[in-house]
């Protein structure tokens, strides 16, 4: 498909060759011919450049509503020539992806801004592989449909200060466990060296420590009974999962008959926004 | 989009200003150097923080342009007009260039400024300049992250003749039934149908070519000899004469003209119908139907020449016009004065015909006229007695007028002839140059049943004949009165041709050539090449064949493999196309170094080069170390292992 260059530089060429009929000027003829045929040319390599280009795949990070995310497309060429000046873009959009060029035989990858509008299962929007190389005359294309559905987090939105009544006394320990010894280092505290270890061992020990633990968190859907609409109370909470993830805490979530109990990790933090990104509220008080 | 600089896009301000120079040392001064200033001025806006103009006055000065056009030239067709608008807003789109959009218009503007270049000036000198613009242009679009850029384009150029040069002999050429003016009543040549006195000398003081003319066939080698009838001018008012209605020659009813030979004229184009031919032309072929022979053995074009016209014309020595004048052509202006004076004497003295015209010839021979192309302003009620009586300078113009006033008043039926004398011959392209100095204007007495040619000029200076308008005029102008009339006198050159006229020859003659053979390639030319392309079925078959054949392979051969690909990553997919061609792939999972010792253990016979290209790849793209052009030795040595093996 012509660029829009590639439209302007049709009507001058058509206009040019007007030019050399009206004239019958057999010098704007070769001219017009030879720029015609060089244009030909290119457009034969626009398409020859993007034929090559294969997808390997799209992938995606987690991604939240309404937050921008990207999403990574994998490109091969197989062939013995280089691919020049590929980009990508989502249908509809405008934003373009930077270019790249993919030397034969080789993977590289294009990065696409997305910000999807709502939570649970999607299908990425189709996306347009394309390159104007070598002239900008032509816009040769390919499309990349994701055939798996991506799943969306709910937008983390809302107070970022855990509820009161999410820190229970369960499951908190003291701090400073004895955990295991080491080798004194010159930079530890005289305080720290276990003597009596030492002398047993014949050389300087220090007793290492666990960090101290702390408190469990436990998050639930009564717990945002404040906000009145369902997709806030959804939005807090797993603004709150995320928060206590990145923190560290262990944290249970309770989302009516849902319940992942207490535990730490991105596997569990996985589980918990799933659960929130799939929630039906209908049923939910 | 980013910020772009004009001047930093080298490629595009290169070719954009030489395409720039090459219309703008067409136009008016103020244009010229208003594009000039702009040029400046964004080079200072970009290296020196000048305050630039803002679009909004780029759009205001651009409107002023078109108005200016319009009110000067009250069209935009023609080369003035064109010239000038597309020069104008070059300068201020240069100053407008910000972002890619204008970078794409400039290119866009610059391929414009080129072809209309070649709309209106078709000779081969700028060519050069023409290619490289458009080469610069083409070279500016391609991305700047692209390596080999110029490599890149060469080859798309070279896979791009092909097609061009099939689309151009295969094209049909179209001849609209409307021509389109190139905007020009004058034509480029500057000739026209009236005889004022000046006219002439005005046009012969410029060197712009008109035709070459090609006659070896007709065994002509003196200028002296070389009349070209433009046009005949039957209406005396004295000293100046004026066009009438010649009239369609009845067709030829008398003896067949027993030896006659053809010559070639390539006519530069002139938006006019004439057609100059030598005197004594009988028959003018141009294109079927396009060609009218008038009385007075002047031949017109049915449609004006736009463009650079071959025409073929037949000749025979000795052809005279023989059609009976009518009165007309006695008639002249009320004579007065010494005029008078004159024609009434010489009524009384010369009773014959014959030696009316000796009394004639003495007059212009005996007199001292001076043969002048600054002869003066001549007017008022009797300017004929005033040059032939008081001043006595003139150019072939006034003298011819003067004759044949005089000879229709002595009863001598008498007509002007304008068209050009004489030319410079190239001998390597065996033709002759005519251009504005040949200009010239003589007489034709109608005597003993035929029309024959009276050449004032020959006898007050037989010297401008003889060596030529372009020498005589380049004699100081008192070296052409002093040796005006002597025809052995010689301009002083150093010895014969020099090497200068050598290269001015052979530019010429590549020029003639350009114009001849592919300028004017038209719809009857094509014919003729695409038969003979016919009758030469089998090699054009082969030849076409060959050529795919050769475009298939450079296509393949150019864009392989290149580019982007490092030397090391070259060797590797050599050494891994001819192991998967013996079924020894790489394993996925496969480093290429574990893949390249695999090969080496299972091929003893390239296990030297596949060591050696192993610890290259090694050291080149894991060490990071600068080996530079060893490749190539390991490609060659590898070819050498893998022939050896073979």
């Amino acid at each position: 498909m012509p660029s829009r260059f590639g439209v302007a530089f049709g009507a001058m060429a058509l206009v040019l060759f007007f030019l050399a009929v009206g004239y019958a000027n057999n010098l704007i003829y070769i001219f017009v011919f030879f720029l015609i045929s060089v244009a030909v040319t290119g457009i034969l390599l626009t398409n020859k450049n993007m034929d090559i280009v294969r997808v390997e795949g799209i992938e995606s990070p987690e991604l939240f509503a309404k937050e921008e995310g990207r999403v990574r497309v994998d490109l091969e060429n197989n062939s013995d020539i280089p691919a020049w000046e590929v980009e990508a873009v989502f249908a509809k959009s405008k934003d373009l992806t930077e270019r790249i060029s993919l030397a034969p035989k080789s993977q590289e990858s294009l990065f696409l801004r997305f910000t999807p509008l709502s939570r649970g299962y999607i299908s990425l929007p189709r996306i347009t592989l394309q390159s104007v190389y070598p002239f900008g005359l032509l816009r040769a294309w390919k499309y990349a449909v994701s055939e798996q559905k991506i799943l969306i987090f709910p937008q983390r939105r809302g107070d970022v200060e855990f509820p009161v009544d999410s820190v229970s006394g369960e499951g908190m320990q003291q701090s400073g466990l004895f955990r295991d010894h080491r080798t004194f280092q010159s930079a530890d505290p005289l305080s720290r060296i276990d003597w009596r270890a030492s002398a047993r061992r014949q050389e300087l020990l220090v007793k290492n420590y666990e960090e101290p633990e702390k408190p469990a968190l436990s998050f639930s859907w009564e717990q945002t009974a404040y906000l009145e609409d369902p997709e806030s109370r959804i939005s807090q909470l797993c603004l709150w999962v995320d928060q206590a993830a990145k923190q560290g805490y262990s944290y249970s979530l309770t989302v009516g008959s849902k319940e992942h109990g207490k535990n730490s990790g991105a596997a569990h933090r996985q589980e918990c926004l799933k659960t929130l990104a799939l929630l039906q509220t209908e049923n939910l008080p | 989009m980013t910020d772009r600089k004009f001047f930093s896009q080298k490629a595009l301000a290169f070719s954009f200003v030489t395409a720039m120079v090459m219309v703008g040392i067409e136009v008016s001064p103020w244009i010229a150097f208003s594009s000039v200033g702009l040029l400046i001025w964004k080079w200072g806006v970009e290296n020196l923080k000048w305050k630039p103009l803002s679009k909004k006055v780029t759009g205001v000065l651009s409107i002023a342009l078109l108005v200016q056009i319009l009110l000067q030239f009250r069209t935009f067709i023609g080369q003035e007009p064109s010239y000038t608008f597309l020069l104008g807003l070059s300068g201020l789109r240069v100053m407008d260039y910000r972002n890619e959009r204008d970078h794409r218009f400039l290119v866009l503007l610059g391929f414009v400024l080129v072809s209309v270049k070649a709309l209106f000036s078709l000779d081969i000198y700028w060519i050069i300049p023409s290619a490289l613009a458009f080469a610069g242009l083409w070279y500016s679009l391609l991305p700047g992250a692209l390596p080999h850029k110029g490599r890149v384009l060469l080859k798309v150029f070279a896979l791009s003749v092909p097609a061009a040069v099939i689309m151009f002999f295969a094209f049909p050429r179209v001849v609209l039934p409307w021509a389109m003016s190139r905007g020009s009543n004058t034509g480029q040549i500057g000739f026209s149908e009236e005889l004022n006195p000046g006219n002439v000398a005005e046009l012969a003081g410029i060197s712009t070519m008109v035709f070459r003319a090609k006659l070896s066939e007709t065994g002509i080698k003196n200028a002296e000899n070389l009349y070209w009838r433009g046009s005949v001018l039957p209406y005396s008012r004295g000293l100046s004469w004026r066009p009438g209605t010649l009239g369609l020659r009845a067709p030829e009813k008398g003896t067949e003209v027993s030896k006659s030979s053809l010559y070639e004229i390539a006519l530069e184009p002139h938006s006019n119908t004439y057609l100059f031919v030598l005197d004594g032309t009988s028959e003018v072929q141009l294109e079927q139907g396009r060609t009218m022979s008038l009385n007075g053995d002047i031949y017109r074009s049915a449609r004006p020449l736009m463009t650079t016209t071959v025409y073929r014309a037949k000749w025979s020595e000795g052809s005279k016009d023989t059609l009976a004048p009518d009165e007309d052509y006695l008639r002249t202006p009320e004579m007065r004065g010494r005029v008078l004076e004159w024609v009434e004497q010489t009524k009384k003295d010369a009773a014959g015909t014959e030696e009316r015209l000796q009394a004639l010839q003495d007059l212009f021979a005996k007199n001292d006229f001076t043969y002048s192309l600054n002869p003066g302003v001549y007017g008022g009620p009797n300017d004929l007695e005033a040059f032939l009586f008081y001043r006595k300078r003139g150019f072939c113009e006034h003298f011819a007028g003067a004759y044949a006033t005089l000879a229709r008043s002595l009863g001598i039926p008498s007509r002007v002839v304008v068209g050009y004398q004489g030319g410079r011959y190239n001998p390597m392209g065996d033709f002759w140059r005519v251009t504005q100095r040949d200009a010239h204007a003589w007489v034709e007495v109608f005597h003993q049943g035929v029309w024959q040619r009276k050449d004032p000029t020959s006898w007050v200076a037989p010297l401008r004949l003889v060596i030529g308008a372009e020498d005589f005029f380049n004699l100081s102008e008192e070296d052409q009165k002093v040796f005006a009339r002597n025809v052995q006198w010689r301009p002083s050159k150093d010895s014969g041709i020099t090497l200068w006229d050598r290269a001015e020859f052979l530019i010429d003659d590549l020029n003639y050539r350009w114009t001849y053979f592919l300028v004017d390639f038209d719809r009857s030319s094509q014919k003729s090449f695409w038969q003979s392309l016919a009758d030469m079925k089998l090699q054009m078959i082969l030849g076409l064949i060959f050529v795919t054949v050769i475009g298939v392979l450079l296509f393949r051969s150019l864009f392989r493999t290149k580019g982007l690909v490092s030397e090391e990553r070259v060797l590797f997919l050599a050494v891994q196309k001819w192991a998967e061609k013996r079924n020894q792939p790489q394993e996925s999972g496969e480093t290429p170094l574990h893949y390249l010792t695999r090969l080496a253990e299972e091929n003893p016979q390239q296990r030297e080069a596949l060591r050696d290209i192993g610890h290259f790849i090694d050291q080149k793209a894991y060490a990071g170390e600068r080996l530079e052009r060893q490749s190539q030795h390991l490609l060659r040595l590898w070819k050498q292992a893998v022939e050896k093996g073979s």
